[in-house]
């Protein structure tokens, strides 16, 4: 069996999380890692008898591959992907896709342009309890949603500064937009409001503290969407949809429906980080695709959350042109 | 594809064999698809960092739990080559190649110096489980083959790539304070009893004696390390001589040097010896079997190991006349151009592989078929 070789460009922490599938895949080689910090590069490759690079270029030039993993933060984007693309080979990416609209936009064109096979790490459009979801939802849309990401400070200090990861909305209540997108369809208008209070365990940190978006879909389905990062642990992650006659609570991990007959919950089962990777590879290796988000699909997301930052930033909700 | 062609090692230590094991990997990249792997816990780090660093894949194992990597070499290799710098070393790594189900090569990079009966015995039983046994010098082949019959050992002489200087002589010396009247006497070896540098500090204040210029650099690290600096301090001696710790800039310390000098009790076939060689640098070494091998035996500035007056005398010889010790270096030149390059090494490792591996893993059988 030929493997499909694979080098990641960032081996963070989110970078773990695909490693720990895809050495499961017999069908897949990890054959390269390339880290700004080389240690970090070593250190992956010396897991899995691979090359290591202090920096993508040289691995695109000598890695012989066949897909490219991009897991870096949301500032450093851009280089990556515009030198994957130049060398024609599929990637998967993280999300947040980038900080810069423009740039995200230009990308999206020359992946179109060179017909590349892209995926983004939205994973929860991979759970069984979202696709349960959408089977309810198709005879009975949502017309109000409420969505939560309520959690604490993540460690990374980069994560604290807005011009660098973002702030909270962009770089991981994302998640909960995309659900919502996933759902109910194109977002239309939203407006963002946004405050901030210092906390005294991570000097410097400049994202708002707390955030809350109003939004209106193309279907005509309003919502609002809430973020806060000042807990120390986490609280709250998730979406209710309230459709007629029925009430839907999703979680990373749960699905309740209430259709009046109690609160029945049901865990999720298996891993929607191992069905996300697994139709990336197979995509790559030929087999129709079942990506569930493209990178086009990703910018569509993206474009909301900054719309929502806009918003928040300029005290002017903004409307969305859907395409 | 390339068969999968593992360099292993579990020394702890991996810094002359370290240093083999890449030059090997390097040299055989064409042929062969290499990994280098050693223990990620402990010293074989730094050999897997150096080893990603020129473009060779590295895997990293961890010695109390093997298992892994057995599966990974089942999965993955198609001929495991281990070194072991000194013959207790490596056995596990050996039985566990053969249970992969692969060709499995070994080589030994000091010759055979096992005195324990019992580490004797398991010598033994582990020649059982190895396919061919690789010796660096003739020497070394000598001592293994005398014990243990010459059917499963092999010669390949050390072989190295020569790395060129990247600074100038000048500036090499001017930082560590080597004025332009004084000569400089580098040793490269790690502080350990084998490399004898006790000899070495106690021959010193009958070389300055004579020579009153002579500066001495000692590079390597190593647990006496600490012991000899002392020593040096004590003996006061630290105007003449200076202890670096590990440096991985060697081909400059080398264009800096005016004398290479090298007390070893015993060697396989030192390195740096062959690198001084390469470089030009003429050499004073013990009249030991690898290094008697490196320099050959005509040439003049050999002395008795574990003999400081000897040892004082001959580097006091050397540093007395330097035309004839400069032409001892360029002969040094010849010799390794002719003997010791990494791609002979290279070749006659690969002639062993193709010796062991089944016809359909061997590119090398079927290009010669």
């Amino acid at each position: 069996m030929t493997k499909t070789r694979i080098g990641f460009i960032g081996v963070g922490g989110i970078a773990q999380r695909h490693l720990g599938v895809l050495e499961q895949f017999e069908d897949v080689e990890l054959a390269g890692f390339a880290d700004v910090d080389f240690d970090r590069a070593v250190d992956a490759a010396s897991r899995f008898g691979a090359r290591a690079f202090a920096n993508h270029d040289d691995m695109l030039a000598h890695g012989r591959l066949d897909a490219i993993y991009i897991c870096i933060p949301p500032f450093a984007h851009g280089a990556a992907e515009r030198a994957v693309i130049a060398k024609g080979l599929p990637f998967f990416v993280e999300k947040p896709i980038s900080l810069d609209l423009a740039m995200a936009e230009a990308l999206a064109g020359e992946i179109e342009t060179a017909g590349l096979i892209t995926a983004v790490g939205y994973h929860w459009r991979y759970l069984d309890t979202v696709d349960e979801a959408r089977r309810l939802l198709e005879n009975r849309p949502a017309q109000l949603l409420s969505g939560y990401w309520l959690d604490q400070t993540p460690p990374p200090q980069w994560w604290w500064h807005k011009d660098q990861s973002g702030g909270q909305m962009v770089e991981q209540t994302t998640h909960i937009i995309d659900l919502a997108r996933y759902l109910v369809g194109d977002v239309t208008q939203v407006f963002g409001l946004a405050g901030h209070s210092n906390r005294d365990n991570y000097p410097g940190l400049d994202v708002p503290t707390v955030s809350t978006a109003s939004l209106r879909f193309a279907s005509g389905a309003v919502g609002n969407i809430g973020s806060t990062c000042l807990l120390n642990w986490g609280h709250r992650v998730g979406l209710h949809l309230f459709a007629d006659g029925m009430a839907l609570e999703l979680t990373d991990h749960d699905i309740m429906v209430d259709v009046g007959a109690g609160r029945p919950v049901r865990h999720a089962e298996g891993d929607p980080v191992w069905r996300e990777d697994r139709d990336f590879i197979d995509a790559v290796r030929g087999k129709p695709s079942r990506i569930r988000c493209s990178y086009g699909e990703a910018l569509k997301t993206h474009r909301v959350a900054l719309a929502i930052n806009q918003s928040a930033e300029t005290g002017q909700a903004v409307d969305l042109v859907t395409r | 594809m390339r068969p999968v062609l593992v360099l292993a090692t579990d020394s702890r230590h991996p810094s002359g064999l370290g240093e083999h094991m890449l030059t090997l990997g390097s040299a055989l990249s064409d042929e062969f698809d290499v990994v280098i792997a050693a223990d990620g816990n402990a010293g074989g780090r730094d050999l897997l960092a150096r080893a990603a660093a020129m473009g060779l894949r590295i895997k990293a194992f961890d010695l109390s739990a093997l298992n892994p990597f057995k599966a990974w070499l089942r999965n993955n290799a198609t001929l495991l080559h281990v070194h072991a710098g000194i013959g207790w070393e490596g056995h596990e790594l050996v039985r566990l190649g053969k249970a992969a189900g692969l060709p499995t090569i070994r080589t030994e990079h000091l010759p055979y110096v096992l005195t324990s009966p019992v580490q004797q015995a398991e010598y033994g039983a582990l020649l059982l489980s190895v396919d061919r046994v690789i010796t660096v010098s003739r020497a070394a082949y000598d001592s293994f083959a005398s014990r243990h019959g010459a059917s499963r050992f092999a010669l390949v002489p050390n072989g190295i790539a020569a790395r060129r200087a990247t600074t100038d002589r000048q500036n090499t010396r001017s930082a560590l304070g080597v004025l332009a009247h004084e000569q400089m006497l580098l040793t490269v070896a790690r502080f350990t009893e084998q490399k004898a540098y006790p000899t070495l500090l106690d021959a010193v204040p009958a070389v300055l004696e004579h020579q009153p210029g002579a500066r001495f650099v000692w590079v390597g690290d190593g647990p006496d390390f600490t012991t000899l600096e002392k020593a040096v301090r004590d003996a006061g001696l630290d105007h003449a001589v200076t202890l670096l710790g590990h440096r991985d800039d060697v081909p400059d310390l080398l264009a800096a040097a005016d004398l290479l000098v090298s007390p070893s009790l015993f060697e396989g076939l030192p390195l740096v010896l062959l690198e001084a060689m390469a470089a030009g640098v003429p050499v004073v070494t013990t009249a030991i079997g690898g290094s008697i091998e490196a320099v050959g035996e005509a040439h003049p500035y050999l002395t008795a190991p574990v003999d400081p007056i000897a040892l004082a005398s001959t580097i006091t010889a050397a540093l007395a006349d330097p035309d004839a010790a400069q032409k001892s270096g360029e002969a040094g030149r010849e010799r390794f151009n002719q003997h010791f390059l990494a791609s002979r090494m290279a070749a006659q490792t690969a002639k062993i592989y193709a010796s062991v591996m089944a016809p359909s893993s061997s590119q090398l059988q079927a290009r010669s078929a």
